[in-house]
């Protein structure tokens, strides 16, 4: 019996020492971060808010840290971050209810799952929430008035452009002026991202327009898994790809694998490894364009929040919650990657932020009787490249 | 005498290459019918079915040896992606060359699966809970090392030589010459057959189970180390939790179980690289025809594999294998 | 001579008392991180609400488990129930149809993989493959089909997603598996089918008959668990029920049951196992543990707790 005494004892033992350890690690950022507390003051509440990320790795995830961590001692938030699923809404109710019970105020969400369920949660815990690097097309479309019409929904800046038509015509502009002529185009299935649709629709009208004798391929939709290598035998000729779907780990790889990186690769999303290395003239130049949206945008959602909690409001804020576009970071050449890589997404120093904590403060109405909703996205506009 | 041997070997040879033969007539006579052109002789085909071929083949050879010999390891993809992930970086941020890399990788596989084999023994757990329980851990670890940032290597064409052809097939050739030479030349490997068949026997007279358990598992992590050098050539390797590592490994377990009745001609060894060459021949040929991936290929490959199971189990002939699939089912 | 005996019983009963052990653990390790909000009364609620659906499948799982079997399936058989059930409810408008028409799915599955597995003589896990592959793809499909990510009911839940509804659930199910486990012959011979199939089927038992049943029980349990999981999110897609097969078997090894099946299998390992299981998550989120630092955490819970409840004295190295 003693054994499983000591058993016993040393597991609590190794349990508090590592849950100290993770105590630990978090306020050495505290510290760290304190450096931007000067200029005006003003009177700040705290809360304490709930970030529900899409994925738990990754640049976008090291970035988000880096500027909340960066920003939480001006404008007074704690942050605790779960990490949502993109595909099972029971396990987001779960961890939404477990943010709940962990005290947060507000709860900031990157998937668009299960929402319904979670809202009327929300509800009856009096806890609001906002969405940001997420569409939530899928509400937006079959059930507007419950989620955006909801008084606990605060509304969604977008992963780029709500209505991506730009993004498409943008990359076609690029492809034409190269001068590719055999192009091929993936996307995610349209059931579950008709976003995508739409941006192939509009890259093939640009292009028919400014190049007609580009040979564009029919779209193939990726189930959610890598391209197949069967797809590059069938268009041997093809020197252009653009992958809507995420590009640089469902189609990069099978290039590689396939000896095919002198295929020029346009791909939204951007994980800063391959595709800085191998970009435009760099590496095997195989990426020529690259998307995502800037960590700082998660200021929209904050400031709504911020502001309710506060019991404070824009005097030209919307009846209806809305979505709102962010500006998104297009890299299609290498001036654009070179000005990315000064970007916080890319460099995760709170030096190169966009806002500094206290742009967040004059943002918001509660901390600033000037500061106005159209403000705030006019902000998300400014979040490109340029 | 001889010339029976060479009768005997090309009998052999015919029954074990009759399996990836039927699949490729069937698959060639489908995808002509839907007009596609480049299956069947293309260089093209044979790279990706050569490759794929050796990265499953190499896998389930792992998994095998561990299924054959009793024991179920949940850890095995997680030891795999493990090893890829800290070999990879450790290769790259030294500038190192593909060699280093693919020992490394196999140091670091078998560094951890003897770790696993180690809490086996002293934990006196069973071994799929004990092997959930490491696989977890060494998931975790993931998320702690290089940043959680993972494996992202396969652009460097230096590093990952050993996961194209022909390189990949070295590889391949030294999985199954560990697999073969432990399971049938060394004493270890027949005492590991000993242990699978009847345990409490196996130890009454007088095999030392620890030091074998512990062996095999060395062995096993060299076999993994060979996966995890093919693994992170290839592939982004992200960070896993949620035991999704096992899923990673155990997508390549049905040649592992399928090499069993086509190597019955043969060697075990020899049937799960066949019948992982079938499988290959099998879902090129589905790709082309559009069904690679989704929702029709999964049920295609599920009943394939069913119908597979459900032809070799009545077949009255293998009694052998029978025998060792009444055992599958106990363990 | 009596202190022997009393010896003997206690020991009988260690695994049970440290069963319970990882749980207790669990629960004041995490009350003090928490600083109490564990035992709120909106904690508990929700933790019941997490649990209700791995507790149902656990107990039905059990079964299975005993006989040192294990499903694979359940995630995707999950996630097409679900998807069902909310298809057929908002076409027909009943509810009622809704879940029959799952409840009907699963018991078809149940004869799949008692029946037609002895009947072709393949083993078990080859089925429940069989079977992943196949609702797998299905789920996928139904989805094109429909041409959306999520579909949700039309039906008003409001009953049965409360506490109150889920807590009945659990308590009938509960009540019905306990009977079944260690009151009725099922019970009995699932546990020697685990422990050894072929001395069970020589002592004149119809093990095929058995295993069906089990199955068949399971079956019901997956379709109420998906019940369940639909009323309390309202919504399926494509990605439902993935991960549930993983999280049954992780939870019942919380709970002490050991995987081999056999005689030392318990039906409390299904309940225990799936708190422990919820509190662990649950309780790091409430600690504001940084996730990269919960997955270690939570790993080196579930050795520790394995360590303790599944280890094996002496004798050969447990499989």
């Amino acid at each position: 019996m003693k054994l499983k005494k000591m058993v016993a004892l040393g597991l609590a033992a190794v349990m508090s020492v590592s849950l100290l350890a993770g105590c630990g690690s978090s306020s050495d950022s505290d510290s760290a971060s304190t450096d931007g507390t000067e200029g005006t003051k003003v009177e700040t509440k705290h809360h304490k808010i709930g970030v529900g990320l899409y994925t738990d790795q990754g640049q976008s995830v090291e970035a988000i840290h880096a500027y909340l961590d960066g920003i939480q001692d001006v404008i007074d938030c704690e942050f605790q971050y779960v990490t949502l699923s993109t595909y099972d809404e029971a396990t987001n109710l779960s961890l939404v209810q477990d943010l709940i019970s962990s005290g947060c105020e507000g709860i900031i969400m990157t998937a668009d799952m299960g929402t319904n369920s979670i809202l009327a949660e929300c509800e009856s815990a009096g806890v609001y929430t906002a969405g940001f690097l997420c569409d939530f097309n899928q509400s937006y479309a079959t059930a507007h008035d419950e989620v955006f019409g909801n008084e606990y929904f605060l509304g969604t800046v977008c992963d780029g452009y709500a209505v991506p038509t730009k993004y498409g015509e943008m990359v076609a502009e690029k492809v034409a002026e190269a001068g590719y002529k055999n192009i091929g185009v993936l996307t995610f299935p349209s059931w579950a991202y008709p976003n995508q649709a739409e941006v192939d629709a509009a890259f093939r009208a640009k292009l028919k327009e400014l190049n007609p004798e580009a040979n564009v391929y029919d779209t193939v939709e990726l189930q959610f898994s890598p391209l197949e290598e069967t797809y590059l035998s069938e268009h041997p000729e093809m020197d252009c790809l653009f992958s809507v779907a995420a590009g640089a780990s469902f189609v990069y790889p099978i290039l590689v694998g396939a000896g095919k990186t002198d295929i020029a690769l346009y791909t939204t999303g951007f994980e800063a490894t391959d595709d800085i290395e191998n970009f435009g003239t760099n590496g095997n130049g195989c990426f020529k364009g690259a998307m995502c949206s800037a960590a700082e945008t998660i200021v929209y959602p904050l400031c709504l929040l911020i502001d309710k909690l506060n019991g404070t409001q824009y005097a030209d804020l919307p009846e209806v919650s809305e979505r709102v576009d962010c500006e998104p970071y297009i890299i299609l050449s290498n001036e654009d990657m070179d000005k990315m890589q000064k970007t916080l997404t890319c460099t995760l120093d709170m030096a190169d932020a966009v806002f500094s904590g206290e742009d967040v403060l004059n943002m918001c109405a509660s901390y600033n009787s000037e500061a106005t909703y159209a403000g705030l996205v006019e902000a998300m506009s400014k979040t490109g490249l340029n | 005498m001889k010339t029976n041997k060479a009768v005997d070997f090309m009998k052999r040879f015919i029954l074990t290459m009759l399996f990836p033969l039927v699949v490729y007539i069937v698959m060639y006579i489908l995808a002509k019918s839907k007009g596609v052109t480049y299956y069947g002789l293309t260089v093209d085909m044979w790279r990706t079915v050569l490759v794929n071929t050796s990265s499953t083949a190499v896998a389930a050879l792992a998994i095998w040896l561990q299924v054959k010999n009793g024991r179920f390891d949940f850890s095995g993809g997680a030891t795999m992606v493990l090893a890829a992930i800290v070999a990879g970086n450790i290769t790259y941020n030294a500038e190192l060359g593909p060699f280093v890399f693919m020992i490394l990788c196999i140091v670091m596989g078998t560094a951890l699966s003897g770790f696993t084999a180690i809490i086996y023994i002293y934990g006196r757990l069973p071994i799929m809970i004990c092997t959930i329980g490491v696989a977890l851990l060494y998931e975790s670890v993931t998320y702690l090392i290089f940043d959680a940032k993972g494996l992202s290597i396969l652009s460097n064409a230096k590093i990952t030589l050993f996961g194209r052809m022909p390189y990949i097939l070295i590889v391949l050739a030294i999985a199954v010459a560990v697999f073969v030479v432990y399971s049938y030349c060394t004493v270890a490997g027949k005492r590991s057959k000993a242990l699978a068949n009847n345990q409490q026997s196996a130890v009454n007279i007088g095999i030392n189970e620890k030091r074998n358990v512990i062996q095999t598992f060395l062995i096993c992590g060299i076999l993994l180390g060979c996966a995890a050098c093919i693994y992170g050539s290839n592939n982004q390797v992200k960070p896993q939790s949620g035991l999704s590592t096992a899923g990673t490994l155990f997508q390549n377990i049905i040649p592992a179980y399928m090499g069993m009745f086509v190597g019955a001609a043969s060697v075990d060894a020899i049937g799960v690289v066949v019948a992982a060459f079938a499988m290959e021949i099998l879902n090129f040929g589905l790709s082309c025809i559009g069904y690679g991936s989704g929702g029709w290929q999964q049920i295609i490959v599920g009943t394939f594999m069913l119908a597979f199971y459900t032809i070799t189990a009545q077949w009255p002939r293998i009694q052998a294998a029978r025998a060792k699939k009444a055992r599958m089912a106990e363990g | 001579m009596k202190k022997h005996v009393s010896m003997v019983r206690f020991s009988e009963h260690i695994s049970d008392i440290l069963s319970y052990g990882g749980l207790v653990l669990c629960i004041v390790v995490f009350s003090i991180l928490s600083q109490g909000r564990l035992f709120n009364a909106y904690n508990i609620k929700i933790l019941v609400q997490a649990v209700c659906v791995y507790a149902i499948m656990a107990m039905g799982a059990i079964f299975i488990y005993s006989m040192g079997y294990m499903d694979i399936s359940v995630g995707s058989q999950v996630g097409v129930y679900c998807i069902l059930c909310i298809v057929v409810t908002n076409k027909t408008g009943s509810l009622l149809a809704g879940f029959l028409t799952i409840l009907a799915l699963s018991l078809i599955c149940g004869l799949i993989n008692g029946y037609v597995a002895v009947m072709l003589g393949l083993p078990s896990i080859v089925t429940s493959i069989f079977l992943m592959s196949i609702f797998g793809g299905a789920q996928l499909l139904i989805m094109e089909k429909l041409a959306i990510n999520s579909i949700s009911i039309e039906y008003d839940m409001t009953f049965f997603k409360s506490t109150e509804f889920m807590i009945f659930v659990i308590v009938v199910i509960a009540l019905i598996s306990i009977y079944l486990y260690n009151y009725t012959q099922l019970g009995e011979y699932v546990k020697s089918i685990g422990a050894n199939e072929l001395a069970t089927s020589y002592s004149g038992v119809k093990t095929v008959k058995w295993k069906v049943l089990a199955y068949v029980f399971f079956g019901i349990c997956v379709a109420v668990g998906a019940f369940m999981l639909t009323a309390r999110t309202g919504s399926a897609g494509q990605g439902t029920g993935t991960g549930y097969a993983m999280d049954i078997m992780v939870a019942l090894l919380l709970g002490g049951m050991p995987l081999s099946g056999g005689m030392k299998s318990k039906m409390s390992s299904s309940l225990i196992g799936s708190f422990t299981y919820v509190i662990l998550s649950n309780g790091l989120n409430l600690a504001g543990v940084k996730v990269e630092y919960s997955y270690v955490i939570k790993a080196v819970v579930f050795l520790a707790v394995i360590l303790v409840t599944c280890r094996k004295k002496d004798g050969v190295l447990p499989r």
